[in-house]
């Protein structure tokens, strides 16, 4: 798995509904419904603090399999929206 | 008081807001829609203390103006952080005009002010080169027919406008602050070597003070739409009153040597006449006498300053509606004849009129079933 | 003063001369106009509606009149201006008073910027609020005015108003837009109900305007609690079913049926999400309006 780090971007605003999560983007402008798995990744990075990739396997309780197949792609969605961005 | 005149009040002293009545302040509202300006009274009325005594309905409507702007003003600074770090860092920093260098620099008529497009300036040279590298951040362009294509990349300032596909943000690339074909076009090296930083995290450059002022005064003279000329001739009167504070004579003389050096000086003689008018600038003496000599003659003096007053009222406001669209008709054709020689501009108009498509942005008027 | 109160000449005189102030729930519209369907239909559909006078404040301006042109005597236009700007494509004369109807709705959906305004119909019931969002076609208006005759205090049928800080719920209480076979079905649910003449042929068929009850208007003042959220929809045949839609995507589904969410911000974002958190989110299938009718009743009273 790769070491890359990750954080949330600044102002997000979110909110729980219910078993899911709601996320407005105040710069783009633009609204996002998470699914489960996506609003777990968006919990386990606090507002200005970046984690690596296996510290948010660790975090979402994901085998070292899943982590491979699964977290890359999630990660990939919630970057495209602009809601998290690579620790340089 | 008539509305346009109530806003006008406003806008120069807002503690004027105090006295309006109910009756006053429904076309007052109306006017400041039409002008965007009903979010830059929000604020003036609270910087005044007079928020809490409006009436509640007015102040809901400026609240929510307000609102809305604050909104605006935050995605723009992030589109404009975004275009910072994206691949225009691969070139030497543009230059933020208008809305988004008022809101970088934190100026005071950025507040309320609903910003639309950004507008960045690139020497010529490269100003393609920016267009090219924005399209792979989704920026692309919105004209696509060969004569507009034509009249933006051989005649205008500026390239056809670009649109963000995911946004809809509309971004102007510029080379210069007016058209190629314009009567006496000003040097944008000159615009550009005198350019200041922005603070932090911006690497964006804004245009010193003077070129600023002058920028806005160039924006509203040229313009052939004059929809939003009295927010325009506030930023004036805003940015006027706030350099001339903070700089005082040294900023005077700065604006009224650049004027002539870019061979505007008879736009500026114009714009402080048409403010200190209009808004009542406090306008010190020297540079009016200084710009007195880029006056029209006498006759003309009386005819452009008519049309200019006319043409600054608000078809919600004014009392003199038949007056304002014959106004708004010699700037239109004013503003067409000083973009462009006789025989170009003849050219120009005959083909808007007879041979062009609609345009694909069109602001068609829509069905009225839809709201049903 | 009540427009009922006011009587047909004076009616007259203030819609041709400064203009009517016609107040409804929290906003006052002033309209002029010469056009004598236009009187018609207020006298009509805004009969227990207060009047203002020329010294109020007033949050729209609308005018509706012909084009100033030779159109006048060949086949008469008529223009809705806001603020004196034309902000339609003209129509056929004899469709003024739709006319003004839509242009109030195109005012509250453009010109109302501190409260987050969704294009849905509302009512109320024990202080609950029943939305339904959903786009044309959908029979929300049908439900809307069947329920406003079936012991639910009608809010609006065309835009919600929501408050910015506390999410409560409140309407114009303006009177409901009928089309085409609804204007028949509401008139054999609701026999009390006071229908204008249809007008035939608009784009969108005919079209009727439902008087809205004298309680609702009243009562036009009075907000309601998040409640119900329900997206109907309807189908010829379809049984009445009444699901529950998870919160997620039922904000979605609020937010893309608003008309100045994406203006509002991240205020938008909360309020909505208020609202929502509050409410219980259902899609809505129906064909028999009877049935409709019971289902709702029976969701008030928790059953």
């Amino acid at each position: 798995m790769s070491r890359r780090r990750w954080q949330r971007t600044d102002g997000l605003q979110q909110r729980t509904l219910g078993q899911e999560c709601v996320v407005f983007h105040p710069g783009a402008g633009t609204t996002h419904l998470l699914t489960p798995a996506a609003a777990a990744l968006m919990d386990g990075l606090a507002e200005g603090a970046a984690m690596d990739e296996a510290a948010l396997a660790r975090h979402l309780g994901l085998s070292e399999k899943d982590a491979e197949a699964e977290l890359g792609r999630w990660l990939s969605s919630l970057h495209t929206a602009d809601l998290i961005r690579e620790h340089p | 008081m008539d509305a346009d005149t109530a806003l006008r009040l406003a806008l120069a002293r807002p503690e004027s807001m105090a006295e309006r009545t109910a009756a006053e302040w429904a076309p007052l509202l109306a006017a400041a829609r039409e002008s965007a300006l009903l979010g830059t009274l929000w604020h003036l009325a609270d910087d005044a203390g007079l928020a809490d005594g409006l009436p509640e309905p007015v102040a809901r409507h400026l609240w929510g103006a307000a609102l809305i702007a604050e909104h605006r003003s935050q995605a723009l600074a992030w589109e404009l952080r975004r275009l910072d770090n994206g691949l225009l860092s691969r070139m030497s920093p543009g230059v933020a005009l208008k809305g988004a260098a008022y809101l970088a620099a934190g100026l005071p008529n950025a507040r309320g002010r609903l910003a639309n497009d950004i507008d960045l300036l690139f020497p010529r040279s490269e100003v393609e080169r920016a267009e090219k590298l924005l399209f792979f951040e989704g920026w692309s362009g919105t004209h696509h027919n060969v004569y507009d294509q034509r009249y933006y990349r051989e005649w205008m300032h500026e390239l056809p406008p670009l649109v963000h596909q995911n946004r809809g943000t509309t971004l102007d690339l510029h080379h210069n602050i007016l058209p190629e074909t314009f009567r006496g076009h000003p040097d944008p090296a000159r615009l550009r070597q005198q350019s200041q930083a922005l603070p932090e995290p911006f690497r964006f450059r804004i245009l010193c003070p003077a070129h600023l002022v002058l920028h806005a005064i160039v924006h509203l003279f040229s313009e052939t739409e004059w929809d939003r000329g009295l927010r325009d001739l506030y930023d004036i009167h805003v940015l006027l009153g706030y350099f001339g504070a903070r700089d005082g004579d040294a900023f005077w003389e700065h604006f009224v040597a650049e004027a002539e050096a870019l061979n505007i000086a008879w736009m500026a003689e114009r714009a402080l006449w048409a403010t200190n008018r209009l808004l009542l600038t406090d306008i010190p003496p020297e540079p009016v006498k200084r710009l007195a000599r880029a006056r029209a003659g006498i006759a003309l003096r009386g005819l452009g300053r008519w049309a200019f007053v006319h043409g600054l009222h608000t078809r919600a406001g004014s009392v003199t509606p038949r007056r304002d669209a014959v106004a708004r008709g010699m700037l239109f054709l004013r503003g067409h004849w000083l973009k462009m020689p006789a025989g170009l501009l003849a050219r120009h108009l005959f083909h808007k009129a007879f041979l062009a498509e609609k345009p694909e942005t069109a602001t068609a008027q829509p069905q009225p079933e839809q709201h049903g | 003063m009540r427009i009922a109160d006011l009587g047909q000449a004076r009616l007259q005189r203030s819609l041709t001369g400064r203009g009517l102030y016609l107040r409804t729930g929290p906003f006052t519209s002033r309209i002029q106009s010469p056009i004598a369907s236009v009187a018609r239909g207020i006298e009509s559909l805004y009969r227990d509606f207060e009047v203002a006078d020329h010294s109020s404040f007033y949050d729209f301006h609308c005018e509706l009149r012909a084009p100033r042109s030779h159109r006048r005597f060949y086949r008469p236009q008529v223009l809705f201006l806001a603020d004196r700007r034309s902000v339609f494509k003209p129509l056929a004369y004899h469709q003024a008073y739709p006319m003004l109807e839509w242009g109030l709705n195109w005012c509250i959906a453009n010109q109302v910027p501190h409260r987050l305004v969704l294009h849905a119909a509302a009512l109320e019931r024990d202080g609950k609020a029943l939305i339904l969002p959903a786009p044309p076609g959908s029979g929300k208006s049908t439900l809307c005015a069947a329920l406003a005759h079936h012991g639910w205090r009608l809010l609006t049928d065309e835009s919600v108003l929501v408050d910015l800080a506390s999410s409560e719920v409140s309407g114009p209480a303006r009177p409901v837009s009928l089309k085409n076979d609804s204007i028949r079905v509401i008139r054999d649910a609701c026999p009390s109900a006071v229908l204008s003449t249809p007008i035939a042929d608009t784009l969108k068929g005919a079209v009727a305007h439902m008087r809205p009850p004298t309680d609702a208007v009243r009562r036009s003042h009075e907000t309601a609690r998040p409640g119900w959220i329900v997206f109907p929809h309807y189908q010829p045949g379809a049984s009445t079913q009444l699901k529950p839609r998870t919160a997620g995507s039922g904000f979605m589904q609020l937010i893309a049926n608003a008309f100045n969410y994406a203006a509002l911000g991240a205020r938008g974002f909360h309020s909505a999400g208020r609202l929502v958190e509050q409410s219980a989110c259902f899609d809505f299938s129906y064909s028999r309006l009877d049935e409709a009718i019971e289902q709702f009743n029976r969701l008030a009273d928790g059953r």
